[in-house]
């Protein structure tokens, strides 16, 4: 019964992408969101088929990770191709990603006529998955009818990671890290692996970007639910009590680490991670090719992760006692406890090694004490009370368990990294969600309640989650509310400067400069170099703004060799919005002192306001020309 | 026995759980759109959009047109406070402040009506004598620029979601110059009382 759904769900979103492509045209596949919600699914869950169907291995565990690889791969050969034939990106990577369509549909097939003849194993395998998917779909349906609007784009970090694979792909550059492609990082933190992932969903064949990362945010934690509920099944072997698991985990909002509710670098290196730590002890060389796969995806979530699975790999598989595994706990809490004090003291990485760091964002990035404890009040809410007896009741209890010990150790070494507090400690409570949830359920279905009581156990479970998730939700969202009400990053009043530079961009060897939002708005969505977009440095922001202010000869030099001006650039562009407006009008300068401080609005410019700047433009041979009531473009 | 305790005591544990989860939402669902500080030198309606309103006393002032202004209250010589606990004991959900300087006093009354309305009285009690043209003025501070419109004797504004208004407004009032406050006025009385509503909704 569930190939049938399976294979119906399959045929009926073909027929109705057929009769589209036959009524509308294949050019209106870049916005229709059944499209680009079906290449989602298809990019994402391609690896798993691979490793079902050409690796006969197990559809979620290390080489399911592992057959993601096929990205890469997939790139490398469109370029040596295009090497050989001489034809650019743009020709060769669309072929890829369709080629990436039907092949999944092929493995698809063959996954389920193939297993028909030996013991209808995918009936069982997709009923699994399907189990495991309801539980995210109704979370889905929570988040997108209650908490977001419809096309709201809320995380900046997808404009900026967008710019890596419009670069490679309009300009035709193999990159191996983000940085050699787009000098909108400020560190070498990633290879382009996710970036590539990325361009198959938007960029390689066109794809609205703006609606691709609103889908993207739909199916992505469904896409996570399979390899939870695998590991909630592992250790459970129930399938209600999986569910609830997932419901449960999805329902976490950790700001910060963000782990099922966006697709970028960090959230990528996780969902590997949740397919491999499945994985009952992998032998050594399996071991490095998971850390390096991990450290590939995000350097230093990719690597705490790797030395997670190390540890898991030498300590905790090690234990084979009870009295070991009570020692080991009691040291891991201890640890934790000593290190929460620490923090209490004053002490933090950022504060007291990462100087430089600080200077250049401008600000701490962490929360202190008794904030930081808040912050885990407001992520884990009140299911951390259960979580805690779970954890007092597993430590003291007769019998070694490997269930509470792996969420117990991983949760532990995630607190004692936050309260270390380098620079974005947050993000190392990343999956600390899941291991309370393992650690509560595991001690709940120990308890072996009854039927009616684990029905309420459960709805509770889901409620006091469900409540938190809603409000964390909420109040992430405040940052990306915008004058008018509209929750998205993206403001409508950019659209005309982005589609003004798309038919007219700058020529070879300029740069634009404008206020960080706008930068990034424009590097993005209109492929057109900035200066270093939302991170433009903080030095180069005070010369912009006294340019801007006292427009003359001088203020201009300081400008053109401030950091970040990239090396070659003979013109700059100036892009004065209706953000620097506001800024100059309203004293407000906040953006001149944290590299995080960006207004979003968007005011009307008076363009009276301007004349000196007009005017000394006029010295540099610049026009000046009204793109919109936000725009001025001096060119 | 062992294993009926710790079910027991599971299930309180849930139970409690679940109560404190429901309260952080009916928190949440009160601080929607605003919270009301009553701390330090002033009283703040705190909006969810990160901004503030405010009605400090160092900023009321009695002109007549002609010299400089008087500020009664710019230097203070006592501030009572209701505290949060006076509230809670007593059930009401009124916060209040009550200020001296010398001989004048003044006290303000902010009380939330549900969670988008705010009744705000201030009283001012002042010994000045009377010059013709004379008014007593108080403000009403926004923390950030805005425009201000007016519609039927309603002002509004609107700023990051939030939507401002001061309903039916009887009272004589201007904006200041730097687009950030509106200054209300009345002709100047020895006793002199101020009584308006404040509607906001946050998006």
């Amino acid at each position: 019964m569930f190939d049938l759904i399976a294979i119906a769900t399959n045929l009926g979103l073909i027929i109705y992408l057929l009769v589209n492509a036959l009524t509308k045209g294949i050019g209106a596949f870049s916005t229709n969101y059944v499209f680009i919600g079906y290449l989602i699914f298809t990019i994402l869950t391609l690896p798993n088929l691979l490793s079902s169907v050409i690796f006969k291995a197990k559809m979620i565990g290390l080489s399911s990770a592992l057959c993601f690889i096929y990205y890469p791969i997939q790139f490398l050969i469109a370029w040596g191709i295009g090497q050989a034939l001489g034809v650019s990106f743009k020709e060769v990577l669309p072929l890829a990603t369709v080629f990436t369509l039907v092949l999944w549909n092929i493995l698809f097939l063959i996954f389920i006529f193939k297993n028909q003849k030996r013991e209808d194993m995918s009936e069982g395998v997709i009923k699994d998955l399907i189990m495991g998917i309801i539980p995210a779909i109704l979370i889905v349906l929570f988040t997108f009818i209650l908490i977001r609007q419809p096309n709201s784009v809320v995380a900046l970090d997808y404009f900026q990671h967008l710019t890596v694979p419009n670069r490679m792909f309009l300009d035709n550059i193999l990159c191996i890290t983000s940085n050699q492609c787009s000098g909108l990082f400020l560190q070498t933190g990633y290879t382009t692996f996710y970036h590539i992932i990325l361009g198959n969903i938007t960029t390689f064949l066109q794809i609205d970007p703006l609606k691709a990362f609103y889908v993207l945010d739909i199916i992505f934690p469904i896409i996570a639910s399979i390899p939870i509920y695998a590991i909630f099944k592992k250790f459970t072997s129930s399938t209600i009590w999986s569910q609830v698991g997932v419901a449960v985990t999805l329902l976490i909002f950790v700001t910060g680490a963000y782990e099922f509710v966006f697709f970028i670098p960090q959230t990528f290196a996780i969902l590997l991670f949740l397919m491999i730590v499945k994985e009952q002890r992998l032998s050594w060389w399996k071991l490095a090719l998971a850390a390096i796969l991990l450290f590939s995806t995000h350097f230093i979530i990719g690597a705490f992760l790797a030395v997670l699975l190390i540890g898991k790999r030498i300590i905790i598989e090690n234990i084979h006692t009870k009295k070991g595994a009570l020692s080991y706990t009691l040291i891991l809490l201890i640890s934790c406890i000593f290190f929460g004090f620490v923090n209490i003291a004053g002490f933090s990485i950022e504060k007291f090694v990462q100087t430089d760091t600080l200077a250049t964002i401008g600000s701490f990035t962490n929360s202190y004490f008794p904030d930081n404890l808040q912050v885990i009040w407001n992520v884990l809410g009140s299911l951390s009370l259960i979580a805690v007896l779970a954890i007092i009741i597993g430590i003291f209890k007769r019998k070694f368990n490997q269930a509470f010990l792996i969420p117990f150790s991983f949760l532990m070494i995630g607190l004692i990294c936050y309260f270390l507090a380098p620079t974005y400690a947050n993000k190392f409570l990343l999956l600390s969600g899941l291991y309370a949830t393992i650690l509560t359920i595991e001690f709940l279905q120990s308890l072996q309640f009854k039927f009616l009581m684990k029905g309420f156990i459960a709805s509770a479970l889901i409620v006091i989650c469900g409540i938190g998730y809603f409000v964390q939700y909420k109040n992430y969202l405040k940052f990306y509310t915008q004058d008018n009400g509209t929750v998205s990053a993206f403001v409508e009043k950019d659209r005309a400067i982005i589609d003004y530079l798309k038919i007219n961009p700058p020529t070879p060897n300029t740069v634009i400069i404008s206020d960080p939002y706008t930068q990034l708005m424009i590097e993005s969505l209109a492929n057109v170099p900035t200066v270093q977009a939302q991170y433009m440095q903080l030095k180069t922001r005070q010369n912009l703004l006294n340019y801007l202010i006292a427009p003359n000869p001088d203020t201009y030099e300081s400008l053109l060799i401030s950091p970040g001006v990239p090396k070659g650039t003979t013109n700059i562009e100036f892009l004065y919005s209706g953000r620097i407006f506001s800024s100059v009008a309203n004293e407000d300068k906040g953006w001149l002192y944290n590299m995080y401080s960006l207004p979003l609005n968007n005011a009307n410019i008076d363009i009276q306001a301007v004349s000196s700047l007009v005017e000394d433009q006029k010295r540099l041979n610049k026009n000046v020309y009204k793109i919109s009531d936000n725009f001025l473009l001096f060119r | 026995m062992k294993n009926f305790y710790i079910k027991l005591l599971t299930i309180i544990v849930l139970i409690l759980s679940v109560i404190i989860s429901v309260k952080s939402y009916y928190s949440y669902t009160q601080d929607k759109n605003f919270q009301i500080i009553n701390k330090k030198q002033s009283l703040i309606i705190q909006l969810s959009n990160g901004e503030y309103l405010e009605m400090t006393s160092k900023n009321d002032h009695i002109s007549d047109g002609k010299d400089v202004d008087t500020k009664p209250f710019e230097s203070l010589t006592s501030i009572q406070k209701s505290s949060s606990f006076q509230n809670s004991i007593s059930t009401i959900n009124a916060y209040s402040e009550n200020v001296q300087s010398n001989e004048n006093s003044r006290v303000v009354k902010v009380n939330p009506i549900d969670q988008t309305r705010i009744l705000v009285e201030i009283s001012a009690n002042t010994k000045y004598t009377y010059t013709e043209n004379q008014k007593y003025n108080i403000q009403v501070d926004y923390s950030n620029k805005v425009t201000f419109n007016d519609n039927n004797k309603d002002i509004i504004f609107e700023d990051k979601g939030c939507t401002v208004t001061i309903p039916n407004t009887t009272i004589e009032y201007k904006i200041s110059e730097n687009s950030q406050s509106i200054i209300f006025s009345q002709k100047y009385q020895l006793l002199e009382t101020f009584r308006f509503y404040i509607d906001i909704y946050c998006k």
